[in-house]
C-alpha cells in the first residue's frame, strides 16, 4: 500500500531530509510519529502528492509518484487520497452540504449529492447539511471534514493530528470514528500525531503499523542528517 | 465552478457591494456618453434628411442651419420670395423647398412651405388630407397628441416661435390633416401654406388684409431648403448664394459636424470622468481579490488538496472578478440606458433636440468587453497569488 526507498527531500534554504526506507503492508493502517521539526510534514506532503520527488521512489496506493508531474499528481491526489487536516478548513462562505461538492469540484466533475446523503447519514450529521461551519460544533466540524475526505471514496485516508485541541472522551470518540470509517470505506487509514492518548489508544491495535521520525532537519552544508525510522514496529 | 465563484464573492458582500457599485457607475458613465452621442448622432441626421444646403439671411450658417433643419434656434431674417425663383433656376438645383417662419402653436412651430416639403423626409399622412389654400393646417403627429386637436378643428397661432406671444386671434388654422409619426422633426411642426403665414402677417403688421394676387416680388420666406443635382454644386452653389446681396448659406452636414465637434468636449469631460471611475473601480477590485486571496488561503489550499489544479483555484478567483463585471456590466448599461431614456424625456418636455431611435448602438459592446478586461487585469495578480499558494501549509503545525 505505502513503500518508498532512497526518498530524500531538499529546500532551497539548504535544509535536506532523508528517509530511511519504509514499507507498509495492505490492510494495516499506519501512525506517523515525529517532533516539531522532525520531517513529519515534508513526509505527509510527500505521501500526499504536494510536494513532488525529488530523489528516491515511492509508491503510494500502487502508484509510483515520483514519476508523476504536477497535474499527474493533482489528479491522482484527488482520486485516490482524502484529507482530514488539523485546522478543518471548511468553507465559512458554503453550507455542509456545498463544503461536500467541493472536492467533485476540484476534480472538474458535478456534485455528487448521493454519496453526501450516504456519508452525512453515516456519520450521524444528516441534519447539518444546511448549516454554515459556523454554527457546527469541533466534533460536527471534523464529521464534517471526514465526510469530505471519504467523497471521492479513496484509497488513502490520511488525518493530521486528529485530536488536537480535543479533551480525552472527544479525541477517543474521533479516533473511534475515523478507524470504523476507514474500515467501513475499506481505505488505509494514516495518522500522523505526537497525542500520547492517541498512541496509546493505537498500540493496543495488532492493524495499526507505527513509525517514528526522530530528531531535528541537519543542515545541508553538513551531512544530510537521515531519519531513521522505527519500522514496522509490531 | 460559477456557483463557488459566486459564493465567494458575496462572502463579503459590503466590499463587493461597493466595488460593484464603482464598475456599476463608471460603465453607467460610458454607456451613457456612447449611447447619448450615438443617438444625437443618428438624430441630427434623420433631420439632415436630404438637404444639402440652406438659404437664408445673411447670419450666423450654425443659426440658419439649427433654425431651417432642426427648427431649434430663431432663423436670421427673411429672404425676398423671388430669390426661390433663382434657386429653381440654377442647373446645379434638383430642388429647392421654401420654408416660412414666425409663428408658434403651443410651442410647436407653424411652418409655411409647400408640400415637397413631406417629401424631403418621406413624411406620410396618418389622417386627413394636405392644405390645399391658406388658413388650412396639417399637424405633426407629437402636436395632434400633445395638442388633442384633430381633423375639423380649429386653432390661432400666436406670434413668435416661442409660447407667450400674441395670439393671432382673428385667424383660425381649420386641421385639416394629421401626420403619421416618423420620428422626425416633423413630427413637431404645424405645416400649412405659405399663403398662410403671408395672411397672418400682413394683418398682423399691417392691419391690411392680404389680397389675392398680391405682388410677388414684395412677398418673403425665412428659409430655402435646397437639395443638389450633382455633388458638384457643393462646391459651387454656396459660393454662389453668398455672393447674392443679403443671402447666407448653410451646409447642414458640414454644420453639424461642428457642431458634433462643439458638443464632443462635454462628451470627452464626461467619457474621462467615467474612465476615471472605471480605474478606481479597477484598483478597488484588484484590493479585493487580494485581500480576499489572502483571507481564503486555507480554503483556496483545500481546493488544491482535493486535487483541483493550481490553474482551477486561479480560474475561481478571475471568475469571481468577471461575475463581478458581467453585473456591473448589466446595471451599467441599465443605468445608463435609463440616462439616455432620461434625457430623450427631458429634451422632448423642452421642445428641444430629439434623440434618434436606437436599439443596441455598436459602441455598446464596448461596455461588457471593457468591463471583462477590467477584471481580467485587476485579477491577474490575485490569481496568480493564488495559483502560487503553497498548499503543504495545510500539513503543517497551525503557528
Amino acid at each position: 500500500m505505502l513503500a518508498w526507498g532512497g526518498l530524500r527531500h531538499r529546500y532551497a534554504v539548504g535544509v535536506e531530509i532523508a528517509y530511511a526506507d519504509f514499507a507498509l503492508a495492505a490492510g494495516r493502517h499506519l501512525l506517523l510519529r515525529g517532533a516539531s521539526g522532525s520531517g513529519k510534514s515534508t513526509l505527509l506532503a510527500l505521501l500526499a502528492g504536494l510536494l513532488r520527488v525529488q530523489q528516491g521512489e515511492l509508491e503510494v496506493a500502487g502508484t509510483e509518484l515520483h514519476n508523476l508531474g504536477p497535474r499527474e499528481l493533482d489528479a491522482w491526489r484527488g482520486a485516490t487520497l482524502g484529507v482530514v487536516p488539523q485546522r478543518l478548513h471548511l468553507s465559512g462562505a458554503l453550507t455542509v452540504a456545498e463544503n461536500l461538492a467541493l472536492p467533485a469540484l476540484a476534480a472538474g466533475q458535478g456534485a455528487d449529492r448521493e454519496r453526501a446523503a450516504e456519508l452525512l447519514s453515516a456519520l450521524d450529521i444528516a441534519e447539518l447539511a444546511g448549516r454554515r461551519p459556523h454554527q457546527l460544533s469541533v466534533g460536527q466540524a471534523q464529521r464534517v471534514a471526514l465526510a469530505r475526505a471519504l467523497m471521492r471514496r479513496p484509497r488513502l485516508l490520511l488525518a493530521d493530528e486528529p485530536s488536537a485541541s480535543l479533551d480525552d472522551e472527544h479525541a477517543l470518540h474521533m479516533l473511534a470514528l475515523l478507524l470504523t470509517t476507514a474500515e467501513r470505506e475499506g481505505c488505509t487509514l494514516i495518522i500522523a500525531s505526537h497525542d500520547s492518548r492517541v498512541i496509546d489508544a493505537l498500540s493496543e491495535r495488532d492493524d495499526v503499523a507505527e513509525l517514528v521520525l526522530p530528531g531535528q532537519a541537519g543542515d545541508a552544508s553538513a551531512d544530510p542528517m537521515t531519519y531513521w525510522s522505527s519500522g514496522v514496529t509490531r | 465552478m460559477i456557483r463557488l465563484a459566486w459564493r465567494y464573492l458575496w462572502s463579503s458582500p459590503l466590499t463587493t457591494a461597493l466595488n460593484l457599485l464603482l464598475l456599476t457607475l463608471g460603465l453607467a458613465a460610458v454607456t451613457f456618453v456612447l449611447r447619448a452621442s450615438a443617438q444625437v448622432e443618428a438624430g441630427l441626421k434623420r433631420d439632415l434628411a436630404s438637404i444639402d444646403l440652406v438659404v437664408g439671411a445673411k447670419g450666423s450658417p450654425m443659426q440658419i442651419m439649427l433654425a431651417g433643419v432642426f427648427h431649434l434656434d430663431a432663423p436670421t431674417g427673411n429672404i425676398p420670395l423671388a430669390t426661390l425663383a433663382l434657386l429653381r433656376k440654377q442647373p446645379l438645383v434638383a430642388q429647392a423647398v421654401p420654408l416660412s417662419l414666425g409663428d408658434s402653436f403651443r410651442g410647436y412651430r407653424i411652418a409655411g412651405t409647400t408640400p415637397d416639403y413631406l417629401e424631403l423626409y418621406g413624411g406620410k399622412l396618418g389622417q386627413g388630407a394636405l392644405w390645399t389654400k391658406a388658413m388650412q393646417a396639417v399637424l405633426g403627429a407629437e402636436v395632434a397628441r400633445s395638442s388633442g386637436l384633430k381633423v375639423g378643428d380649429r386653432f390661432a397661432g400666436s406670434h413668435g416661435l416661442a409660447e407667450g406671444g400674441g395670439a393671432h386671434g382673428d385667424h383660425l388654422f381649420e386641421v385639416v390633416g394629421v401626420l403619421a409619426e416618423s420620428g422626425s422633426v416633423l413630427d413637431r411642426l404645424v405645416l400649412t401654406d405659405l399663403a398662410s403665414v403671408w395672411e397672418v402677417h400682413e394683418e398682423h403688421h399691417t392691419g391690411e388684409a392680404h389680397e389675392e394676387g398680391a405682388d410677388d416680388d414684395k412677398r418673403e420666406i425665412t428659409l430655402a431648403l435646397v437639395r443638389y443635382r450633382s455633388p458638384l454644386a457643393a462646391v459651387m452653389l454656396p459660393r454662389w448664394v453668398n455672393a447674392q446681396d443679403g443671402l447666407q448659406s448653410a451646409a447642414p452636414a458640414l454644420e453639424t459636424a461642428r457642431l458634433m465637434r462643439l458638443v464632443g468636449a462635454g462628451t470627452e469631460v464626461l467619457r474621462g470622468f467615467g474612465i476615471v471611475l472605471l480605474i478606481a473601480a479597477g484598483l478597488s477590485v484588484w484590493v479585493a481579490l487580494l485581500h480576499a486571496v489572502r483571507a481564503r488561503q486555507g480554503d483556496l489550499a483545500m481546493l488544491r488538496m482535493l486535487g483541483a489544479p493550481a490553474s482551477r483555484v486561479a480560474t475561481l478567483i478571475a471568475l469571481e472578478a468577471l461575475l463581478l463585471a458581467g453585473l456591473a456590466a448589466v446595471l451599467g448599461l441599465a443605468a445608463g440606458h435609463g440616462l439616455v431614456a432620461t434625457l430623450q424625456m427631458l429634451l422632448a418636455e423642452r421642445q428641444s433636440l430629439r434623440l434618434g431611435a436606437l436599439g443596441w448602438s455598436e459602441a455598446e459592446w464596448l461596455v461588457p468587453l471593457m468591463a471583462a478586461g477590467l477584471a481580467l487585469i485587476a485579477a491577474a495578480w490575485p490569481a496568480w497569488r493564488a495559483y502560487r499558494l503553497d498548499v503543504t501549509t495545510l500539513l503543517q503545525a497551525p503557528r
